[in-house]
């Protein structure tokens, strides 16, 4: 894929901007530590040994976190939990830039009664009252990953559509937007060749703002008890299994809550630091 | 001033290398050069205004006082007595949210001992002294109320209060039309005059240095190139540079321009035009009628100029022949062919017939395409290039036809200079062979030098294929060296219809002998 000039440039800006890289570094390490931990230890994550239970963390026999109230294995659980954290908040993200930008390049383009149209309806979702939409929708069907994916994309995309929208209402008054159309480009081939490559340096900006909220929100479905289901298991419930037996085994609640604090930490400083640099008149150093 | 130099972090060249110079008391003297020849950095520099992130070296001495490296509490006192500055852009220069009296008001209430109501006089008389119309009105409305002409004239009022000894005017009439704009620099002139105040006037325009400066500084990549009187300077220019700047400069008594291709078949009739906005203040909804009732047409390797002060609705004609703008009235004909007003009902051959150059380059080119890729997509939606061998040879020829270096191909927007970037706006209108060109201003954002290049282009490739021109301009030097009958537009309708020769010879509407008598000349010595 060929990159446009306005993300080529933000990469240069953003991996010169030092709090960007740190998160970037962090990031990739957790994420790397994630993908090959489980392997480097002797333990799974489903055995469970009652012999083992509730051993605080201690170097020997590898039980670096020690283990959980049923005996399994919390550092292989943790990393377990971070990997499916990451893959529900990237697929997420990835579900509600599709939906959000195909929609708010569309109503944004087509303008007149069409995006007053689309848009009221945005307006009317935004006033459901969506944790309670995905109760439901985790109620009436089984509960599945992908299922969580959708659900949460579903509801992401409502703020992309509107900032979407926000900048095709601006790019579509640029003369080439014009030139393309007296040329006679057809308006599908002027949404995706002129317009869309054009919001790609909001959109690459508003996907880190969005992937901490998407954790957030599969934390809290999963510490509701509504997320994931055993044996798998995400930061949202070890936080919540660790909340459970947190004054016998402290270790339980923080380990998992501190991973869970640093990734939402680093992306959120990603986001602001890549809207620092992105910026044209910011004085980004 | 002496050996300011100015220099930009991370940047290798110094915005101003080594500039000196130095201006007495009621002086006036003016800095010309093209954009990014450091003038505005010069006077930014002189009123301590410069970002943190210049480095800046050399002196500047104000009334005897240093700026380069003073404290911010001597800036202050320098500016609130000495010095004063008024800027390009009067529509930024203002504060929307506060009343044009109130934004006086605040500044002479910094001096001790002004109650509110004696700031309210003197902001009215002050206003009253830069020829604002009923002043008391003025002091009461809201810069947005202000036409252009008359917001540049309180931000000058604003410039006057604290008596400065000098006066540093940024470009102060590059956003204003041309009659408006003699009347500033009248105003200017009269008012250096009266208050014994000098003047540093910075343009990129001859024409104003020449009508508001005795004095002339020409600079060009930071450094002086040529100093004297303006008299002399113009009429014998020692540096080579100057002399390009000179030619560059529009003239309106060039000679006639002859034009082979010109037939008498009419290639573009508009009938009876009408273009109206609904405005809506507040509640109520108003019309407000752009082009009225308007008739004009274009013959075949013809180029009509459209003249006209900005408002007078030249613009949305071009638009709406172009099919970007809707009329509410009225008939478009092309050769043959009724044309209908949207662009998306018109047929994809007629589309091909009628393309258009727009003012801003930048804004004109997708700035996430290359350069081949913009030049590829007409060829591509009209077929006219079938594979991609013969794709690439008409993208290489249409470049070597603007004057561009094939290598520019693989670059991005960003990557090229305003006449570069023009330049293949102008490529990718003429890729598709149209017959009529509308360039709306499409010279107005270059500098001077470029927009003679463009000029030529435009000129040349006219001639060479026959090609009609709708010229939409403010400039009537461009006016005079390019079009073969000129139309003059006031508040939506025609005015005047003339051949160039008439037009400038013998003007018979009295607005077409304002505008003629407000574009600036340069005062050269009689030989």
């Amino acid at each position: 894929m060929k990159l446009s000039p306005a993300t080529k440039n933000g990469i240069k800006l953003v991996t010169g901007n030092r709090t960007v890289r740190a998160c970037l570094i962090i990031l990739s390490g957790v994420l790397l530590l994630s993908l090959i931990g489980p392997f480097a230890s002797r333990h799974s994550v489903e055995a469970i040994n009652f012999d083992e239970s509730l051993i605080s963390p201690t170097f020997t026999d590898g039980r670096v976190f020690g283990t959980d109230d049923l005996g399994r294995d919390l550092f292989v659980r943790t990393m377990q939990g971070i990997r499916l954290t990451m893959a529900v908040a990237v697929v997420a993200t990835l579900v509600s830039l599709l939906i959000g930008v195909t929609y708010g390049v569309i109503a944004g383009y087509a303008g007149g009664k069409l995006d007053a149209l689309m848009m009221r309806l945005v307006d009317g979702l935004y006033a459901m009252p969506f944790i309670f939409f995905v109760i439901l929708l985790m109620v009436v069907f089984e509960r599945s990953m992908l299922l969580i994916f959708v659900a949460i994309g579903a509801i992401n995309w409502l703020d992309t559509a509107r900032i979407v929208r926000g900048q095709t209402l601006s790019l579509k008054r640029r003369a080439f937007v014009d030139a393309a159309r007296l040329t006679g480009v057809p308006s599908m081939r002027i949404i995706f060749r002129h317009i869309v490559p054009n919001l790609m340096g909001v959109v690459v900006i508003y996907i880190t703002l969005t992937i901490p909220q998407i954790i957030l929100f599969e934390s809290f479905l999963s510490f509701l008890g509504l997320g994931v289901q055993e044996p798998q298991a995400s930061l949202g419930s070890l936080v919540s299994g660790g909340v459970d037996s947190m004054e016998v085994a402290p270790w339980m609640l923080l380990i998992p809550a501190s991973f869970l604090a640093l990734i939402l930490f680093c992306f959120n400083f990603l986001g602001d630091g890549l809207r620092d640099a992105l910026d044209p008149r910011g004085d980004a150093t | 001033m002496s050996d300011l130099r100015i220099r930009y972090g991370g940047c290798e060249a110094p915005a101003v290398d080594g500039l000196s110079f130095s201006l007495g008391a009621s002086d006036s003297l003016g800095i010309v050069g093209e954009s990014g020849a450091g003038k505005s950095q010069t006077a930014l520099a002189i009123m301590g205004l410069l970002p943190d992130t210049a480095t800046i070296s050399g002196s500047i001495k104000v009334d005897g006082t240093e700026v380069v490296g003073a404290s911010k509490q001597t800036l202050r006192q320098l500016r609130r007595q000495t010095l004063s500055m008024i800027f390009q852009d009067p529509a930024t220069a203002l504060n929307p949210y506060l009343r044009v009296g109130a934004q006086l008001d605040k500044i002479l209430r910094m001096r001790p001992g002004m109650s509110r109501k004696a700031a309210a006089q003197k902001s009215i008389s002050l206003l009253e002294r830069v020829g604002l119309p009923d002043p008391e009105k003025q002091y009461r409305a809201f810069p947005h109320q202000l036409s252009g002409g008359m917001r540049q004239r309180a931000l000058i009022a604003a410039a006057l209060i604290g008596d400065p000894a000098l006066i540093v005017a940024d470009e102060p009439t590059t956003a204003l039309d041309v009659t408006v704009q003699a009347q500033i620099l009248e105003l200017l002139r009269r008012l250096q005059s009266e208050m014994n105040t000098a003047l540093l006037m910075i343009s990129h325009d001859l024409g104003v240095i020449s009508q508001s400066a005795q004095n002339i500084l020409v600079i060009d990549k930071g450094k002086t190139i040529e100093e004297g009187r303006c008299t002399e300077v113009f009429s014998s220019p020692q540096h080579p540079h100057t002399a390009r700047l000179l030619e560059a400069a529009p003239v309106i008594d060039a000679e006639l321009p002859k034009n082979p291709a010109r037939s008498d078949d009419v290639l573009l009739d508009v009938q009876d035009i009408t273009i109206g906005f609904r405005e809506r203040r507040g509640w109520r909804h108003r019309n407000f009628v752009a082009v009225d009732s308007l008739s004009i047409s274009v013959n075949k390797g013809e180029v009509v100029a459209v003249v006209g002060e900005s408002g007078s609705g030249k613009t949305s004609l071009a638009r709406s022949i172009a099919g970007l703008l809707p009329a509410q009235h009225g008939k478009l004909q092309l050769l043959t062919n009724r044309l209908p007003w949207q662009v998306s009902e018109r047929s994809k051959s007629v589309r091909k017939l009628l393309q258009m150059v727009f003012q801003d380059p930048v804004s004109s080119l997708s700035p996430a395409m290359r350069v081949a890729q913009i030049l590829a997509e007409p060829l591509t939606v009209h077929q006219t290039a079938v594979g991609i061998d013969d794709m690439q040879k008409a993208v290489a020829d249409i470049l070597r036809r603007v004057g561009l270096d094939a290598d520019l191909k693989d670059r991005y927007p960003h990557e090229l200079s305003g006449g570069q970037a023009q330049r293949v706006a102008i490529a990718r209108a003429l890729i598709v062979e149209p017959s009529l060109l509308i360039c709306d201003e499409a010279l107005a954002a270059l500098d001077g030098s470029v927009r003679r290049e463009i000029l030529a282009l435009l000129k040349t490739e006219q001639e060479r294929s026959g090609l009609s021109i709708l010229l939409i301009t403010h400039d009537l030097g461009v006016v005079r060296e390019i079009s073969d009958r000129v139309v003059v537009m006031f508040q939506g309708k025609v005015c005047e219809t003339a051949t160039n020769e008439m037009l400038f010879a013998s003007p018979q509407h009295d607005y077409t002998k304002k505008l003629l008598a407000a574009v600036p000349r340069l005062a050269r010595r009689v030989a």
